[in-house]
């Protein structure tokens, strides 16, 4: 009997390694995003892949184990944020930012990694989230409205309206490098 | 469809979350409309040039000895629960720990597990760095650690145990610097005590759980947390100077670290 526990323990140990553990420097990433320090990413790293083991029953082969971890480590990242009282209640600007981003503006040629990290730093976090992990960790909007656990219409304003804004960040980037660049204040 | 539909959809597009018939729709579209192709191209270009940032970011990038943690953190874990055992019972640990070890552990007061890969590592690094100086990586600068892998072992340059005179003897430091043994890099102290080396081993480990003290075919492991570091003490003295060595190095230790 304990043979048998420990061979099944060994399958999931060794599907794990394969499956969920060659995601951790793509979290990381993720984490350090959102913690903007190497310690907290650290942890918040850990402890997901902690979580996910224990509950690696419950993922599902073939379903998409970034997706699955992403929404692990949001949900360790929220209770850890509301234990340590900094999980702020943010007013829903949606409306307010949807009012006064009516122009798209055009995406400058040239962009630099510096370039897109800053203004994508500059818009609120909660757009900066689903630009992340819509763009760079390429979930669908279903995987991120479980991971945020948002309704999908949601993830779906927030996407439109963070690229508005992010778009009229890297134009005003732009304008003011060119100013600088042509000796204007 | 018309440029504002296509506009509009324009992201459900990219990231082809639309239905087949939609999709369809907007190709002929753009097929016919070099503004939207224009439009189209460009916010993909914006999603591949995130992407590529994050990607090349620095910043972002998890350290190797991290993810190297990380996997040992599963194994341990994963071997802490195979056979059923708690993960808080610390004898029968050690008999797995021995197993895996070869080696004859007794546990003297320690109440917590620490994972064994962990202590192999803290055993090795002791035995191979500070007293047959055969390790494979050349030890580096607490300077030179800390620019490269973990800011806070700059803390570490000047610390010194407190009291440095001991109820059998002085406690000298011979050399400070940063190891590695077994993937895990440690801030190392290395000690002298009557006439015996003393290792104080500091690494990132916020998730180990050390237990006080242990013993391990002669070699005596005090431990103790400061911060987010599991910091070690490794000596061949006797258990209560093993422990006095510890109380005099946990406090410069723990302070140093502070809020690191």
């Amino acid at each position: 009997m304990l043979i048998k526990r420990r061979n099944d323990s060994e399958r999931v140990r060794a599907v794990f390694e394969a499956e969920a553990l060659p995601h951790a420097d793509r979290l990381f990433r993720l984490a350090m995003w959102l913690e903007r320090d190497r310690a907290e990413a650290e942890d918040l790293v850990q402890e997901t892949l902690m979580q996910a083991l224990q509950s690696f029953d419950r993922y599902t082969p073939g379903t998409n184990c970034r997706a699955w971890l992403v929404t692990i480590l949001h949900h360790v990242r929220s209770n850890r944020r509301r234990a340590s009282g900094r999980l702020a209640l943010v007013p829903d600007v949606d409306d307010r930012i949807a009012s006064t981003t009516a122009f798209v503006p055009p995406i400058p040629e040239k962009l630099t990694d510096e370039d897109l990290l800053a203004a994508l730093r500059t818009i609120p976090d909660q757009y900066q989230q689903v630009i992340v992990l819509c763009d760079v960790e390429e979930m669908t909007y279903k995987e991120i409205s479980h991971a945020l656990d948002i309704p999908l219409g949601t993830v779906m304003s927030r996407l439109h309206r963070g690229r508005t804004l992010l778009r009229a960040q890297l134009t005003h980037g732009e304008q003011q490098r060119g100013r600088t660049h042509h000796g204007m204040p | 469809m018309e440029c504002r539909d296509v506009r509009e959809l324009a992201d459900s597009f990219l990231s082809e979350q639309l239905l087949v018939e939609t999709t369809h729709d907007i190709l002929r579209h753009l097929s016919q409309c070099p503004s939207c192709r224009a439009e189209i191209d460009s916010r993909r270009r914006l999603r591949t040039a995130l992407r590529g940032a994050f990607e090349r970011s620095p910043e972002l990038r998890a350290t190797p000895e991290f993810l190297a943690s990380v996997g040992r953190q599963v194994r341990e874990h994963h071997s802490s629960r195979s056979v059923g055992m708690s993960r808080w019972s610390f004898r029968p640990m050690m008999a797995i720990a021995a197993s895996l070890l070869l080696v004859s552990a007794v546990a003297f007061g320690g109440r917590e597990w620490l994972g064994t890969s962990l202590l192999h590592a803290v055993l090795g690094d002791h035995q191979n760095c500070a007293i047959r100086f055969r390790l494979n990586e050349k030890p580096i600068s607490l300077e030179e650690a800390a620019q490269r892998f973990e800011p806070a072992y700059r803390s570490l340059v000047a610390v010194a145990p407190s009291p440095a005179r001991l109820s059998n003897g002085d406690l000298t430091v011979l050399e400070r610097h940063s190891c590695v043994y077994d993937g895990r890099r440690f801030a190392h102290i290395v000690l002298r005590y009557r006439g015996a080396l003393v290792s104080v081993l500091v690494t990132p480990d916020r998730l180990a759980r050390v237990p006080s003290e242990l013993a391990v075919d002669g070699t005596r492991v005090s431990s103790f947390r400061a911060g987010r570091f599991a910091a070690f003490v490794v000596s061949s003295a006797s258990e209560r100077e093993t422990r006095e060595i510890a109380a005099a190095v946990a406090g410069p230790v723990k302070s140093a670290l502070a809020g690191a």
